[in-house]
């Protein structure tokens, strides 16, 4: 007699692209949450145009940290909060996000009133154009204190740590 | 791994390499797609056309990719 099974297996190309889906909407998660956290003004965050851009740079491996910079209104960075992205061709098919461990990387973290944010991306040499998005440098943060984290997103595939400059 | 495609209202497909890996994936639809019609051969946003389109039918529960129109 034939088994038959009710379970269905995906391919290692569907997991991969679950994982990078996952990651893509989980890094705008976590910048929303910290958004909120830091009492500034989440409808400024450009989801689609950013979403777009995550999802192409992490499909091709392109992306290798998305950075939240907040800056006063004299453009001095007042915090930045990078999320690096680490990449694996194997690994378990799981979707995490550790909302405790961001809350612990924000504890230090004050609110910022009258500052602007942007997102910033580290992209890999020759990477892909995504519409909406432009060349540009992270200001300094010599002034400022880098604190480092754990993972705050894991999927398997590709894993999401976080550091803050405070 | 077949991948549909819309172009100038046509429908299109392309046989894609059979790989695991989507970067290398996304790169060959891409190279594909530029060779094959003049009118994508210098579109700058073709790459996040086929990233998302892949990602969308990989991802998920039907067994097709579908990149939609590409202009």
């Amino acid at each position: 007699m034939a088994a038959v099974s009710g379970v269905y297996v995906r391919s290692n190309v569907q997991v991969n692209a679950r994982a990078f889906v996952y990651v893509a909407n989980e890094i705008s998660r976590v910048f929303l949450e910290t958004i909120n956290r830091i009492g500034l003004d989440v409808t400024q965050y450009q989801q689609p145009v950013i979403e777009v851009g995550l999802r192409t740079w992490v499909t091709l491996h392109q992306l290798e940290a998305a950075h939240l910079e907040v800056v006063d209104s004299s453009g001095t960075v007042r915090a930045r909060f990078d999320l690096g992205i680490t990449y694996s061709s194997f690994g378990e098919e799981i979707y995490d996000t550790d909302m405790d461990e961001l809350h612990l990387n924000l504890r230090y973290a004050q609110t910022y009133p009258g500052c602007s944010y942007r997102v910033v991306v580290t992209l890999t040499e020759g990477a892909a154009k995504v519409k909406g998005w432009g060349d540009t440098t992270l200001g300094s943060v010599d002034h400022l204190k880098q604190r480092i984290g754990g993972n705050v997103i894991n999927a398997g595939r590709a894993n999401v740590s976080m550091s803050t400059w405070l | 791994m077949v991948i549909h495609y819309m172009i100038e209202g046509n429908t299109d497909k392309i046989n894609a390499v059979d790989t695991d890996d989507l970067a290398e994936l996304c790169q060959f639809i891409e190279r594909e797609l530029r060779a094959k019609h003049s009118s994508l051969a210098n579109q700058p946003h073709l790459t996040e056309k086929v990233a998302d389109g892949l990602l969308n039918g990989l991802a998920g529960t039907e067994d097709r990719v579908d990149l939609g129109e590409l202009k």
